[in-house]
C-alpha cells in the first residue's frame, strides 16, 4: 500500500499485540492504514507503530474509545 | 535424499480407521494433528521472521501469527480480551508461571490428583522455604475431591487453590463451579487444564475463572511446545515472570516491560509452533462439539463396559454419574502395566501408555503405586473402531494370561 501524503497520525502502543488488536478494527472500517516501524525518537516500544491518514483520526479515536478495554494504552503523535 | 513418510496425516491419509497402528496415547499428545496443523507449522516456518523484533514485513507477519493464537484461544475460552492469553512453551510452564508469582511464605491447597507439574513444583518450592500446602485427598475409589474438604484447609494465610481439573491417570473431571462455591470468596484457583482443554467447556469470563494453565498439544490440537496461561479478568495474584529477557518492547527499560502479554513472554517466541496452536484450535471449533462429546462417550462406554466384563481386568476408578475425559486406566491381573502394555503394541498394534504417568500423587490415592497402570486415551481424531479393538485385544491379552480358561500363549 503506498501512501504519499506528507502527513501522518502516528498511533504508538505498548504492546505489537494492541498495535495488531486495533489494526483489525481499521481493516474492518476499511480505513488506509499502514505498519511501520517505530522512528527511535519516538518511541521505544513494540517495535512497530501504525500510521494513519489525519483526516481519519475521529474514527481512529473512537474505535480506540469504544475498544478501550482492550487496546489499552496509546499515544497519538502527528507528523 | 527422498524420505519415506507413513505418518497420516504427511500422508495426506484421511482414512484414520484403516491406519493398522491404533494410537491409543492422546492424553500424553494428542495423533494424528489434523493435516492444517501441519501445514500451518510449514507455512509459518517458511513466511515469518521474529515476532515484535523488528518493523519489516516478516517480523509483522510473526507477530500476527501469534495475535491470531491468542484471538482463537479467546474465543475457544470465551475471553474478551485475547491481551490476557499468555503464550508459553507448555502447560508445566504455565504452572510454574503463576506459582512462582505467590507472595513468598504463604499458603497452598492442592488435591492428591495432581500432575507432578504440580506436585514437583509444590514440593521444590516448600522445601526453598518459599511457601507450604496442604493436600485434599481424592476419593480411592474414583479419585473425585470434595470442594468441602478443599475449603475446610484454607486458612487466612492461603493465597491459591490449584485443581487438576481431569485426571491423566483415570480421567476424572472434578466439578470446578462446585468447587468454586465451596471456596473462601475470592481465592484464587490455578485449574491445571491439561486434560480438558479441548474437550470440557471452560468459558473463563462466564466461569469466573482466574488461571488456567493450557497445553498446546493435546485437546487443542496444536504442536508440542506450545501452551496457555489464561489470566481471568479478576486473577488477583500480581504475575511475574518466570524468566526475563528481549521482548522487543521498552528497550531502553533494564526490566521488563510491566504490561501483558510482554511482560510475561520474554525471548524468541515459537511463531511455527503457535501458528500450529491457532490451527488446530479452529479445527477444534470448527468441529461438531457436540459430535465430539459422544465419539468421546461412546469410546468411554464400550471400553468401560468391554473392559470390566473380561476376567481379570480392573479397571480403575470408573464410576457411573461421574464425568470423565475420554481416558481409562486398566491392570490385568498382577501382570506389570509394561509388559500388558508391550503386548498390546507388539501383539495388537496398540499403542498404550504404562506406568505412573508423572501422576505419582493419583496413583497412591488410586492404590495403583508404585507399579502403576495401562492406560489407553481417545482424541478427537482417534478412529471409531478404537474401543472395539482394544476391548478385542485385552479379550487376547486375558486368554494369554489363562485368566479365562484359555491355556497361554507361548
Amino acid at each position: 500500500m503506498t501512501e504519499t501524503t506528507a502527513s501522518l497520525d502516528i498511533w504508538v502502543f505498548e504492546s505489537i499485540h494492541r498495535v495488531l488488536a486495533l489494526e483489525g478494527h481499521i481493516r474492518a472500517a476499511s480505513i488506509w492504514y499502514d505498519l511501520i516501524p517505530t522512528p527511535t525518537h519516538i518511541s521505544t516500544d513494540c517495535g512497530v507503530v501504525l500510521a494513519t491518514r489525519p483526516t481519519d483520526r475521529e474514527i481512529i479515536q473512537e474505535l480506540l474509545q469504544r475498544h478501550r478495554a482492550i487496546l489499552g494504552h496509546v499515544w497519538w503523535i502527528w507528523v | 535424499m527422498a524420505v519415506s513418510v507413513t505418518h497420516p496425516t504427511l500422508s495426506r491419509d484421511t482414512s484414520l480407521g484403516a491406519q493398522q497402528e491404533l494410537y491409543l496415547d492422546n492424553a500424553a499428545t494428542s495423533w494424528p494433528k489434523p493435516l492444517e496443523v501441519v501445514d500451518a507449522v510449514v507455512r509459518a516456518l517458511g513466511s515469518t521472521g521474529n515476532a515484535g523484533r523488528s518493523g519489516h514485513r516478516l517480523a509483522i507477519d510473526a507477530a500476527r501469527v501469534l495475535f491470531c493464537a491468542r484471538e482463537a484461544a479467546a474465543e475457544l475460552f470465551g475471553m474478551a480480551d485475547p491481551g490476557r492469553v499468555l503464550l508459553t512453551p507448555g502447560c508445566t510452564w504455565s504452572i510454574n508461571m503463576v506459582l512462582s508469582s505467590l507472595p513468598l511464605g504463604r499458603h497452598v491447597v492442592t488435591t492428591s490428583m495432581e500432575h507432578n507439574a504440580v506436585a514437583r513444583t509444590l514440593v521444590s518450592m516448600r522445601d526453598q522455604g518459599r511457601l507450604c500446602f496442604s493436600v485434599a485427598q481424592g476419593d480411592p475409589e474414583t479419585g473425585q475431591v470434595s470442594p468441602e474438604a478443599l475449603a475446610s484447609l484454607c486458612t487466612s494465610e492461603t493465597c491459591l487453590v490449584v485443581v487438576n481439573h481431569g485426571s491423566n491417570v483415570n480421567g476424572v473431571v472434578q466439578d470446578i463451579q462446585a468447587i468454586k462455591e465451596a471456596l473462601p470468596s475470592g481465592l484464587p484457583i490455578l485449574l491445571d487444564a491439561s486434560q480438558t482443554a479441548g474437550s470440557e467447556e471452560i468459558l473463563v469470563d462466564a466461569m469466573g475463572l482466574d488461571f488456567v494453565a493450557v497445553p498446546g498439544h493435546k485437546g487443542l490440537m496444536g504442536p508440542p511446545g506450545t501452551g496457555l496461561l489464561l489470566l481471568g479478568p479478576r486473577a488477583t495474584i500480581d504475575i511475574k515472570p518466570l524468566v526475563c529477557g528481549g521482548t522487543g518492547s521498552r528497550s531502553e527499560l533494564d526490566t521488563m516491560p510491566p504490561f501483558i502479554p510482554d511482560l510475561m513472554e520474554a525471548g524468541t517466541p515459537n511463531v511455527p509452533g503457535f501458528a500450529g496452536l491457532e490451527a488446530g484450535i479452529r479445527w477444534l471449533l470448527a468441529q461438531d462439539r457436540a459430535k465430539l462429546r459422544a465419539r468421546k462417550e461412546a469410546f468411554l462406554g464400550e471400553v468401560v463396559s468391554g473392559l470390566s466384563a473380561i476376567t481379570g481386568v480392573r479397571l480403575l476408578g470408573h464410576q457411573a454419574g461421574l464425568r470423565y475425559v475420554g481416558t481409562v486406566s486398566f491392570l490385568l491381573n498382577d501382570e506389570m502395566p509394561g509388559t500388558t502394555g508391550l503386548y498390546l503394541e507388539r501383539q495388537c498394534s496398540i499403542m498404550t501408555r504404562t506406568g505412573l504417568h508423572c501422576a505419582p500423587w493419583a496413583h497412591r490415592t488410586l492404590g495403583t503405586l508404585p507399579a502403576g497402570t495401562v492406560r489407553a486415551s481417545w482424541g478427537p481424531t482417534t478412529p471409531p473402531h478404537a474401543a472395539n479393538a482394544l476391548v478385542q485385544a485385552m479379550q487376547q491379552a486375558s486368554v494369554r494370561r489363562g485368566t479365562e480358561g484359555g491355556a497361554p500363549a507361548p
